[in-house]
């Protein structure tokens, strides 16, 4: 328990508590024969505003009043300050506050000079847009509240902050439409954060395998963006955005699988182009998943189904390789992940460089050489690029990829088949807070499929996704329609 | 959203228990006995079915939100109630069993040059364990998200058949009637299939009408059944003894073609997609049973029991389709003629008779 000690005892206390580190500034002073001391740390503080608005108002002052609420309330103009105990005072100056300590006084006044270098709002590198806003999140959730606020200006948005890390002390907000979002979905978020304790929550990462009904599942069951008109967009469907300070990427809940293959400018563009789009992508996927296991399977035991001049060049360019068509493609698919690894680890200036040896050197000299043949290298190349089509699902499509090619290998078709059903049968098993994951296609949702595959324009997607729990069903009214919506 | 099955799950699951095996073996069988007129017998089996189905749509109605069970215990007891799922278990495993051997003898006709029995066995009694641990309703998702590819794979064997179908083979129709209508009971093993309904009791999610879109859907479903046989027939007339699988063999109407391959390649496999669900859902459906009968075991050691019981009877039978065959036209046919058609007709007799208790209407709800 902390005593109103003198000033030089409270303050070396407080010293204590910090360590006599030596980023603690200690300011003491004396204005009319009252002792007053200034705490807060040096890289975390705005020393210019503490010099303009707390010590030069204090200063000038001719009757020093007796009491710390006296200050609080006449004193010093300042719009963010406040009185608190010595245990959240320790909390405050941690993250930046200054501390106004008066000899007598148990109590410390705080004034938020919270300052330190940040990234601006830039466009994400991870999801660049041909149209449409490019800000993005970055570090500060300050920020990325106030770049959310600003584009859902409503009493009704809510913003519920809580603590997570017993050493990191990190602020995690849940932002949500109270009279939207299902107050059981918000519940049960509440319930999975505040289930485990934690050290340290340095980025928003951390906190998906508590939100996650599967957490040791290659697939992700939160969704994630760094774009806030992306998250504002979740948020008016009903789901609950998770903020966590230091970390760019806003975590979504509910999640369904579906929500990946949707991307920023697909809201920005003509519906039936974004149709088509999704066609494409969807196709995509399918060519990176099976392709290599397929072409695997074929030579090994399908090979009478080829077309004939197809199975010719098949059988002329790997007559005489040195590897079985299964060990082919996955000394391919191995290679080119060892060079995508080089290539992302590697500083930007080499990773031309290494794109020169892989593409051009390793694969020309290998199928020069004998090792693969042409048709492997082009069926590895060209999953390799599709798994890309959808950034946030590669690391699940590239693991599917290299076992659906060793199944492939093993038992052909037929493997293909089974794992496929599996596969399926594994992805609806699953359930986000209550919304399949697999919806709106298993279980069926007749009203989202217009934002499913095939995209409706704006002006038909008058309700909510049914498959996300929410509470206001009506998003979209027209003026002389409105008897019209169910 | 709650973990219901929808009713379009339901007519889903239906419509695949309709087809997968019928669309096999059993045109080439039938026509030994029936010649031309396989379509019609078809039709009259298929239509013995459906009064079934109407006879379990009725007990789901009725009692509404309680499992097969429970209505089942409810009127004849405990004790009773679990030798009558034991007998639907046996019958759902003898399915599952055909279904196993019949997906075998698909493969190694149309896929693989030579498929060992065990490459075949391990890893789909291996999915099938993990899928059923994955829950019904999971299944019954993975149904919905495959079906539009099996009726897809359906339509394009239809249409391929029908080029080259000659409708006059058909002619002249019920000749010696008679003799062909006292076989019929014969090809009782391969219809029954709406009992796959029974694991579904209490979890459907019933919207209006729901009934009357079941029995609208299975009442198409047959028709283009029926139609296929249709089609087969008219494509091979007398031949038609010789194909063994009739929906791989009606898309073989092209010759290899040097430019596309065989495109039919991609409808077989969407077959075998079809099968592995029909075998899956009369696993499930066996399993269900199986736990209502011996209910304290979890389902893992259930579905390990079944996959083991599965093996060696096809072991047994030196997976050999027409070894099954002989039993499923021989030693299970009274079996299944008295699951399939008599055990449903007693329970929607006594359910007509029977008023369902007040204190049972609140507890299901």
């Amino acid at each position: 328990m902390i005593k109103a000690n003198s000033l030089d005892e409270r303050v070396s206390s407080l010293q204590e508590t910090f360590c006599n580190n030596g980023d603690v500034v200690v300011r003491k002073f004396d204005i009319n024969g009252k002792k007053m001391a200034l705490v807060f740390l040096d890289e975390m503080t705005d020393q210019e505003s503490v010099n303009k608005n707390i010590l030069t108002p204090l200063m000038s002052f001719e009757n020093m009043p007796e009491d710390l609420q006296s200050i609080y309330s006449s004193l010093v103009p300042y719009c963010n300050m406040k009185i608190c105990e010595r245990v959240e005072a320790e909390e405050l100056i941690l993250r930046g506050f200054c501390a106004l300590l008066i000899d007598g006084e148990e109590r410390l006044l705080l004034f938020n000079t919270v300052k330190f270098e940040m990234r601006g709002v830039e466009e994400p590198p991870t999801s660049t847009v041909i149209s449409g806003p490019r800000e993005g999140f970055n570090e500060s959730l300050k920020i990325n509240l106030s770049l959310i606020r600003k584009r859902l200006v409503s009493t009704k948005l809510k913003i519920e902050d809580m603590m997570i890390g017993t050493r990191t002390r990190t602020k995690v907000s849940l932002v949500y439409f109270e009279d939207i979002a299902d107050k059981r979905v918000v519940r049960q978020i509440k319930r999975k954060l505040s289930s485990f304790e934690i050290d340290g929550v340095l980025d928003s990462h951390y906190l998906t395998s508590f939100l996650e009904d599967k957490p040791n599942s290659i697939f992700r069951q939160v969704g994630n963006s760094e774009k806030p008109d992306i998250v504002c967009g979740k948020i008016l469907e009903g789901r609950v955005a998770i903020l966590v300070d230091g970390s760019p990427i806003v975590l979504t809940v509910p999640f369904i699988i579906f929500e990946d293959f949707q991307s920023a400018n697909d809201y920005y563009s003509n519906s039936h182009r974004v149709s088509m789009l999704r066609v494409i992508r969807l196709i995509g996927i399918f060519i990176a998943i099976f392709l290599p296991g397929m072409y695997i399977a074929l030579q090994l035991y399908h090979y009478k189904i080829l077309p004939l001049k197809f199975l010719v060049t098949i059988v002329s360019t790997t007559q005489n390789l040195p590897l079985n068509p299964f060990l082919e493609i996955l000394f391919i698919i191995v290679l080119f992940d060892i060079l995508f690894e080089a290539s992302v680890r590697m500083p930007k200036y080499l990773g031309m460089a290494i794109s020169i040896v892989g593409a051009l050197i390793l694969g020309d000299t290998a199928v020069k050489a004998g090792l693969v043949s042409p048709p492997g290298v082009m069926i590895v190349a060209l999953s390799a690029m599709t798994v890309y089509i959808i950034p946030a699902q590669s690391p699940q499509i590239s693991i599917l990829r290299l076992m659906f090619a060793i199944i492939g290998g093993t038992l052909g078709f037929h493997g293909l088949i089974l794992s496929f059903i599996y596969l399926i049968s594994y992805l609806a098993a699953f359930d986000s807070f209550g919304t399949p994951y697999l919806a709106p296609f298993a279980p069926k949702v007749d009203k989202d499929i217009k934002d499913f595959v095939f995209k409706e324009g704006l002006i038909r997607m008058k309700t909510r996704p049914h498959s996300i729990p929410h509470n206001n069903d009506i998003r979209l009214k027209i003026k002389g329609e409105e008897d019209k919506i169910e | 959203m709650k973990r219901f099955i929808s009713s379009r799950q339901i007519i889903f699951t239906l419509i695949i228990s309709l087809f997968a095996l019928k669309v096999l073996l059993l045109p080439n069988l039938m026509a030994r006995d029936m010649g031309r007129d396989i379509y019609i017998f078809t039709l009259f089996l298929c239509i013995l079915d459906f009064l079934v189905l109407l006879m379990l749509l009725y007990l789901m109605n009725k009692y509404n939100g309680m499992t097969f069970y429970e209505i089942v215990s409810h009127f004849f007891g405990g004790h009773l109630a679990r030798i009558i799922m034991l007998a639907f278990m046996l019958f759902f495993f003898a399915k599952a069993c055909g279904a196993f051997q019949s997906a075998y003898v698909y493969l190694n006709e149309n896929l693989y040059t030579t498929y060992t029995w065990l490459t075949y066995s391990l890893p789909i009694l291996l999915v099938l364990i993990l899928c059923v641990q994955n829950g019904l309703v999971s299944f019954a998702r993975t149904i919905e998200v495959c079906f539009p590819l099996i009726v897809l794979g359906f339509l394009m064997a239809s249409f391929v058949g029908v080029i080259r179908a000659d409708i006059t083979n058909l002619l002249p129709v019920l000749e010696n009637a008679g003799g062909k209508f006292s076989s019929i009971t014969k090809f009782a093993f391969w219809f029954g299939d709406y009992l796959v309904l029974i694991p579904f009791f209490g979890r459907i999610e019933k919207n209006k009408g729901f009934s009357k879109k079941v029995a609208l859907s299975l009442l198409l479903s047959i028709a283009l059944l029926v139609l296929f046989y249709v089609i087969v027939y008219c494509r091979y007339s007398y031949n038609i003894i010789s194909h063994t699988n009739a929906i791989s063999d009606i898309l073989q109407v092209q010759p290899s073609s040097s430019d596309i391959g065989n495109f039919d390649w991609v409808l077989i496999l969407i077959w075998d997609i079809c099968l592995f669900l029909y075998l899956g859902i009369n696993f499930v459906s066996a399993s269900h049973c199986f736990k209502e009968t011996f209910y304290p075991l979890k389902q893992i050691y259930v579905s390990l029991i079944l996959c083991v019981a599965v093996l060696l009877v096809n072991f047994f039978l030196q997976f050999n389709i027409y070894s099954f065959v002989i039993l499923a036209q021989d030693s299970l046919l009274y079996y299944s003629i008295a699951v399939q058609y008599c055990l449903p007709l007693v329970i929607f007799l006594i359910s007509l008779c029977k008023k369902r208790r007040k204190n049972e209407v609140s507890l299901a709800q």
